[in-house]
């Protein structure tokens, strides 16, 4: 806040009757009651979506795809229910507050299965009332067979002749085509300058331009299908600018009326025409956002470099007085307000995977087309407003690059000694390199400018703003299955199926190389089979749930014609997103040092502890525990863990092109699917017992087996995997917020993001945690291994001090905070 | 090659001077302070701590030992202090690391190793290598080594030293170290001997010669309720310091954090006590009446 303050008041004498029409002495604690109500009311699923579902494709048989997605997308907008509350900025998911869709075209196995358990969602418990339910059944018999994943598994089995829902129970891989993923950073600065008239123009004319030939069937159908959702954009901003009209009719407080009055006339404005001002520019925004994650409820679709396309407007008002940089702070805190509203509920094994994370994230940070530093003063107001809300959603992205000023990392460090972890950083060096690579091969490649305008995407992946969406792709294959795989010649000890491949019965091995080479047998096979699966599963996406406004917010997809699921964008990309790669290489080292280096154990000795969980074997469980792990900055560990993942990224490659044609780099981290195939999964190598979760992140130290200190694992982390050949890393390292205090504490975290960027890692997240949380470490001391505290003129593990002294520091937390 | 004897190499220190650093610990210390909060670190040989709160009882312990050293207490096992050589034999075989052993010898070249391997995190943050101990300097050759050796690689090197050192090698001392952390524990000679086994003469010289000298110098003071944080006491260190014209003074009140270790040690822990922060803040006074800045480290 200090920033803020000294210009505070000389601002807000000059431009108190400025300000717009706000209220804005209402304006703040009407940010409270909106946080407090989503954080305290259950969420509730809203059957409207279900009905307007059924009806549009029911009264459209027979339309393409296309056409049926952009009316279902037109009745949702025009026909689901608005309401105001109290936020001045408009637009929410459902007819309902803190409301929630079903998406069934993806998948309808869940409802059936789930509709007596206990739901989650993203905000904690939710509601499904009975109206809904019945909707859900109804809808249920309807979709049987004919969704997306349903369409993926049999075209999988007419191909190949197997039923590949073995392969996924096995938790060889997750289904990705069962909940609605991809999307990436789409094009809103078009909208924000140009406005949707000025697209359906363009549109038009490409429609009337484009010659009736057959061969241009797909491009008609899109174009007139984007035509119907521009329309239905617009007519939903008008639909509020009438309900806040009729409102202030009825309105007697003046302030609360302007307030209204002001509304009605920004949603008649955008997002159809050009925004003139900050004001209209965050609305436009809002507008556009939730319309694509009304269309596909994805985790991924990311506003991100908010803090860029959005400056010209900021600057013009704070420059005309217009706004001052308080009611700026305020105005974004209901746009948080906004972004914490959207949920999503597909299921519980949906729940598991991605624990209701909707993966809004804004980037901020990076640099300008000239590789100059582009971090504006807005993005400073995005950190405070982080710091202020504490919110789960969005997430902020720091893109860090060593020209950055000092008093923005500073701000950058205090939010997240806030405690959400945000932002999370990302090494823009290795972004760009990546990014240069990754589209050399590509017809057209790619220009630097486009390259240095990166930004984040859901969790820790990067693609190019307005230009690049991704598709999900290999199904998320668990790499520490391959290990379990290969240690029972193919067969799956849980499912005791023969999922895998025969690799050779593991007590016969006479060396480490043939263990080695076995489980690339079996990684190999893995990567077959997933590759198969995904490549179907793009086919099923294309067909049953192309994206029609979306497509159209992304640069290339009007030009071509093409949807952006077909590869539509300037630069597509598909994420093949692979888990639990350390729990496999660590697996693997404890065999290398126990059965064949120190010849502890037999071979058979390793197979029967594993078979019976460890049972009565505690003495072997701390062998394989104790063998030498990842994050210990070791030369050996180390060498190997790089080998690794770089023959994993060999064999990958080996499994040819992706489905848009070109070389594709894997994405290493983990969302929650950690926990997911964890529990999916018998006893590993590496002493962890069935059921457990795996490694989170994809370089970050098994729980409790780091010892040697941050810096040894931000070094082993950071080049653990080669960030430029791969999509992605992810890390995370945990401290008490008294590490961190004062200005050396800022300086202590700058030279950690510092010296992991330069180690070539690509993504951190720095966690500062509650008392709450050391408390659950106390408990659960094996889920906190990394975590850091100061005791006294010291830090040091949590997890390894005295019950006496975590005591103390739980207290002095609760004391700090 | 010298070598000595090391009980803990620290990465990541971020609070024994600026910056990332990292911290060599050298076992062996000429005080025995009473709130002495590392007591592995005062005996210059290799010690077995056993941490009860870790054992299963899974009686490895007696099954390799020698000595006949372990002893039953019920569902755990504990040692018999008389008979244990700390030879390290059950340190070995424990699996639960309830016994571990505190020091090893090691060479200058060994040190190095592992001090080298973060030096970039030392550029990137104006950090370097810290001496702590034990008294550091009571390593001798070994020490001087290694603060030679750290200083050739051009780190940040940092000094964290009660001031007992034999003159020569403290200046030789002076010219190896960026910064001292010097520990200034009680003014009076007697009172001092009392608190720490030693009189402060030697420590005063030295803390007269690092004064003069061009490297950097940090007053630390443990404060020690009722033991050194008497007006009397402050008065004279605001005489001593006012020669070279210092004033700041670093201070690290009492804390019983170091407790479990002289369980582990088979030793009893004699303070009591710590301040409430309305005392602290009544001791703090008094600094400052003295003219004296305060951090509390």
């Amino acid at each position: 806040m200090t920033t803020l303050s000294t210009t505070k008041e000389s601002e807000t004498q000059g431009a108190v009757t400025k300000g717009y029409g706000i209220n804005w002495d209402t304006a703040e604690s009407r940010v409270k009651e909106l946080k407090d109500f989503l954080m305290s009311a259950p969420q509730v699923m809203d059957p409207e979506r279900l009905q307007f579902l059924n009806e549009v494709y029911d009264k459209y048989q027979g339309e393409s795809v296309v056409y049926i997605r952009a009316k279902l997308f037109e009745r949702v907008l025009t026909q689901k229910k608005i309401f105001l509350d109290g936020n001045p900025i408009l637009g929410t998911l459902t007819g309902v507050r803190a409301g929630v869709y079903a998406y069934p075209e993806w998948n309808v196995a869940w409802i059936k299965e789930e509709m007596q358990m206990a739901k989650m969602a993203s905000l904690g418990e939710m509601k499904i009332p009975a109206e809904t339910q019945e909707l859900l059944e109804k809808t249920y018999k309807l979709w049987k067979g004919r969704t997306c994943i349903d369409q993926n598994n049999k075209l999988f089995k007419e191909k190949y002749g197997i039923n590949p829902k073995q392969f996924a129970k096995a938790g060889m891989y997750y289904e990705n085509v069962s909940v609605a993923s991809g999307s990436g950073i789409a094009d809103y600065g078009l909208v924000l300058n140009k406005g949707l008239r000025w697209l359906i123009n363009d549109v038009k004319q490409r429609f009337e331009n484009c010659p009736t030939t057959l061969e241009n069937k797909e491009k008609h159908d899109l174009y007139r299908s984007m035509l119907v959702t521009f329309d239905a954009v617009i007519a939903h901003s008008h639909r509020y600018a009438d309900l806040a009209e009729k409102t202030a009719l009825e309105e007697t407080d003046p302030k609360a009326k302007a307030e209204l009055l002001e509304i009605a006339e920004i949603c008649r404005r955008v997002p159809e025409y050009p925004a003139r001002n900050f004001r209209e520019a965050i609305q436009s925004f809002w507008f556009i956002h939730l319309a694509i994650e009304i269309e596909q409820m994805a985790c991924a679709c990311s506003p991100g470099r908010y803090g860029q396309y959005m400056y010209p407007f900021f600057q013009k008002d704070i420059e005309e007085g217009n706004l001052t940089r308080e009611q700026v702070l305020t105005l974004l805190k209901f746009q948080w307000i906004k972004h914490l509203e959207l949920a999503e509920y597909q299921g519980n094994s949906y729940a598991l995977t991605l624990s209701g994370h909707t993966g809004q994230s804004i980037t901020i940070g990076g640099v300008d087309k000239d590789g100059n530093d582009a971090s504006t003063e807005l993005e400073e107001l995005l950190l405070e407003t982080q710091i202020q809300m504490n919110n789960i959603q969005p997430t902020l992205t720091l893109l860090y690059h060593p020209k950055m000023k000092d008093s923005y990392l500073k701000k950058v460090v205090e939010c997240i000694r806030g405690g959400s972890g945000q932002p999370q950083i990302l090494n823009n060096n290795a972004v760009i390199q990546r990014t240069l690579a990754r589209f050399a091969q590509y017809k057209d490649g790619i220009t630097i400018e486009d390259a240095r305008n990166c930004g984040n995407y859901g969790c820790v992946s990067t693609g190019v703003c307005g230009k690049g969406s991704f598709i999900t792709q290999e199904d998320q294959p668990c790499i520490a299955k391959v290990v379990e795989l290969m240690l029972n010649n193919g067969k799956c000890p849980v499912t005791k199926k023969n999922v895998g491949i025969e690799s050779g019965d593991p007590a016969q091995f006479e060396s480490f190389d043939e263990v080695y080479e076995a489980f690339k047998k079996q990684l190999n096979h893995l990567f077959n089979i997933s590759r198969k699966h995904s490549d179907l599963s793009q086919m099923a996406r294309l067909q049953v749930v192309p994206s029609v406004f979306r497509s159209a917010m992304y640069d290339g997809c009007i030009e071509k014609g093409v949807c952006e699921e077909a590869g539509g964008t300037r630069y597509p990309q598909v994420n093949p997103i692979m888990t639990a790669g350390i729990d496999a290489a660590n697996s693997l080292l404890a065999i290398k040092h126990l059965v064949f280096d120190t010849k502890k154990l037999t071979m058979q000795e390793m197979l029967d502890a594993l078979k019976s969980n460890f049972e009565g074997r505690e003495d072997i469980r701390k062998m394989c525990f104790e063998a030498p792990k990842h994050g210990n900055d070791q030369e050996e560990e180390q060498s190997f863990v790089q080998q690794f993942y770089r023959d994993m990224d060999s064999i990958h490659h080996a499994q040819g092109p992706d489905c848009f044609g070109y070389r594709t780099p894997l994405d290493a981290y983990s969302l929650s699917y950690h926990n997911y195939f964890g529990a999916l999964m018998g006893a590993l190598p590496n002493g962890r017992k069935a059921g457990v979760a795996l490694t989170d992140g994809s370089v970050s130290a098994m729980p409790g087996t780091d010892h040697e200190g941050i810096t040894a694992l931000i070094k082993s982390g950071a080049q653990a995997i080669d960030t430029v050949r791969y999509g992605a890393n992810h890390f995370n390292v945990k401290f008490s917020p008294s590490v961190l205090e004062g200005p050396q504490g800022a300086r202590t975290l700058i030279a950690l993001i510092k010296t992991y960027c330069d180690f070539g890692g690509s993504h951190v997240q720095f966690n500062c945690v509650s008392s709450e949380t050391l408390k659950d470490a106390q408990d659960n001391p094996q889920d906190y291994s990394d975590l850091i505290v100061r005791v006294a003129g010291f830090s040091a593990y949590f997890t390894r001090l005295d019950k006496g002294v975590q005591n103390e520091i739980i207290k002095r937390t609760e004391y700090d905070s | 090659m010298s070598q000595g004897m090391i009980y803990n190499i620290q990465r990541m220190s971020i609070h024994d001077g600026p910056g990332l650093r990292t911290t060599v610990f050298l076992k062996g210390c000429p005080l025995h302070c009473l709130w002495c909060s590392n007591p592995e670190s005062q005996k210059t040989t290799p010690q077995m701590m056993l941490f009860e709160d870790l054992c299963t009882g899974c009686g490895t312990c007696a099954d390799v030992c020698p000595n006949g050293a372990v002893i039953s207490l019920g569902e755990k096992f504990g040692r018999d202090i008389e008979k244990c050589t700390d030879c390290g034999l059950c340190a070995e075989s424990c699996p639960s690391k309830a016994r571990e052993m505190s020091g090893k010898i090691m060479t200058v070249d060994e040190v190095m190793d592992i001090v080298r391997k973060d030096s970039l995190f030392y550029d990137n943050s104006d950090g370097g290598v810290t001496f702590g101990g034990g008294e550091p300097t009571s390593g001798g050759e070994f020490f001087l080594d290694m603060a030679q050796a750290v200083r050739d690689e051009g780190y940040h090197v940092t000094v964290d030293t009660c001031g007992f050192c034999p003159a020569d090698r403290f200046d030789t001392t002076i010219e190896l170290a960026d910064l001292f952390l010097f520990d200034c524990k009680h003014m009076d000679p007697e009172q001092h001997k009392k608190l720490t086994g030693v009189d402060n003469t030697l420590i005063l010289r030295n803390m007269h010669a690092a004064l003069s000298s061009d490297t950097e110098v940090r007053i630390r003071m443990p404060l020690m309720p009722g033991m050194n944080d008497s007006d009397e006491n402050i008065t004279a260190m605001a005489d001593f310091f006012k020669e070279f014209d210092r004033n700041a003074i670093e201070i690290m009140p009492c804390h019983a954090f170091g407790r479990n270790k002289y369980a582990a040690l088979g030793r009893n822990y004699l303070m009591s006590g710590e301040y409430t922060p309305k005392q602290l803040d009544v001791v703090q006074k008094r600094f400052v009446s003295h003219g004296f800045k305060t951090t509390i480290v």
